[in-house]
């Protein structure tokens, strides 16, 4: 079942309104921690159903409070400070002999905690502005990176086209130096419709952090620059595009490439 | 919508003024009560008398509830939801439990009836903005209402609920989803 028929089908409602069984509520629960959708559902008809229950509230009778009140007074320890003055407990508590403190003092007291008041609900918008403003950020930050995503696995598509068409040409590239190794170090698949030129290393050797190895194509008998490309074994890499390549060639060249290849650097030679 | 800016704004203070409560009930602040009361003792109550409709008892069952939040405060988990659904869990099930009281005598009264006089008999004090959904709530239609009264407020299950509006188990849950759908759009 997917999240949308999930959420869809009134099972949050019912959790909501505590109105599942144990298995049940800690199935919702399991899926809330997996799913931000159903989370946020949950919170959204918990938003709601107070509302909806608050529009319907009703007053108790207005002694209510001070019977409940008087009550945890009486569970707790007797308050050691500003007692409150009430006639009917003055016989109970024989700390409410003690004499009030004058109006002004209470006075000032009450304009203490109206400016604690103030300040601390000044605090907590401030608080609550700056969290808002860090859930932007994180949400600019989640679209970036959304896109960045979605761009790459369109890249990776487009890559896995070009190497599966039967127009592209796989060309290995071998080592020039007589000397080395033989074998094949890098491949280039080039597409003849697409004009597109892609790139893997399989084992040049790693260059130094002031050398980058630059891809050329030898168009009529002449090297054209394909690009210069990051040294990486993983990697399928896009080089420039080309209509009429007769040979592909590596070279190793400053950071940043060069115009003109360094023929004496060339590592590797693949030809069509 | 005008409405919904207000609703989110009002959600918005009160997450912090909730904390801040939470806060001082977990240091056994006896002055957090009386927030508590002003806060919320009305919609409790609301909530209470519609499974205990006799007004002695259930503010007897509003004691009691106050007393649970106090002394459970630490077992309330913020990543589990509201404080709001936490409180009113616990008002729902004090009232449940008050009516399997022995001697308890269970009023025969058709439930809309109950409820319908409980909205119209009680005088209501309270912000505006909440008359306004009060308001609004009045839009839905009579079998909606019900079923969110027998669900959330009488504490039915999805089974008990089925069984006493005669339909499907299946509907209960997308008749819910209905309801609270059509609130969604009304705030």
């Amino acid at each position: 079942m997917n999240i949308k028929e999930y959420i869809e089908s009134g099972i949050i409602e019912l959790y909501v309104m505590n109105a599942l069984p144990e298995n049940e509520k800690a199935e919702v629960e399991a899926m809330a921690r997996q799913h931000p959708d159903i989370q946020a559902e949950i919170d959204e008809i918990q938003a709601i159903m107070q509302v909806y229950s608050q529009a319907h509230a009703v007053n108790p009778s207005p002694e209510l409070k001070d019977k409940i009140l008087d009550k945890f007074k009486a569970e707790t320890q007797p308050p050691t400070q500003n007692p409150k003055p009430k006639t009917q407990s003055d016989i109970e508590h024989p700390t409410s002999n003690i004499k009030k403190p004058p109006l002004s003092i209470s006075a000032l007291l009450g304009g203490l905690a109206a400016l604690l008041m103030g300040s601390l609900i000044f605090h907590f918008y401030q608080q609550t502005q700056t969290l808002k403003k860090e859930k932007e950020a994180c949400e600019q930050e989640q679209n970036t990176q959304k896109l960045k995503n979605q761009k790459e696995i369109a890249d990776l598509g487009y890559k896995l086209d070009i190497l599966k068409s039967p127009d592209t040409r796989v060309v290995p590239m071998l080592v020039t130096d007589k000397k080395a190794v033989s074998g094949f170090k890098a491949t280039v698949y080039w597409n003849i419709k697409e004009k597109a030129t892609l790139l893997t290393i399989q084992n040049l050797p790693k260059p130094s952090d002031d050398k980058q190895y630059q891809l050329w194509a030898i168009v009529n008998g002449k090297p054209v620059d394909a690009g210069v490309f990051n040294y990486s074994l993983t990697e399928v890499q896009t080089m420039k595009p080309f209509d009429n390549v007769g040979a592909f060639a590596v070279t190793l060249e400053p950071q940043g490439g060069s115009s003109k290849p360094t023929l004496e650097n060339m590592q590797v030679l693949g030809a069509l | 919508m005008y409405v919904a800016s207000v609703y989110k704004k009002k959600k918005m203070q009160q997450a912090t003024t909730d904390d801040i409560l939470i806060n001082r009930l977990r240091q056994r602040d006896e002055g957090a009560v009386a927030l508590l009361y002003d806060k919320y003792a009305a919609a409790l109550f609301g909530a209470i008398v519609r499974v205990v409709p006799n007004k002695a008892i259930a503010e007897e069952v509003l004691q009691d509830v106050f007393t649970k939040i106090w002394r459970n405060i630490e077992q309330y988990d913020t990543s589990k939801g509201r404080f709001y659904t936490w409180i009113v869990n616990i008002a729902r099930n004090a009232a449940i439990d008050a009516t399997r009281q022995k001697g308890y005598k269970r009023q025969n009264q058709d439930l809309e009836n109950v409820v319908n006089t409980i909205d119209a008999q009680n005088s209501i004090s309270l912000n505006p903005e909440t008359l306004d959904v009060k308001e609004l709530t009045n839009h839905l239609t009579s079998e909606y209402k019900i079923l969110i009264d027998l669900v959330y407020f009488q504490g039915f299950t999805q089974a008990e609920a089925a069984e006493h509006l005669s339909m499907p188990l299946g509907t209960v849950k997308t008749r819910l989803r209905t309801a609270i759908n059509k609130l969604k759009e009304l705030f």
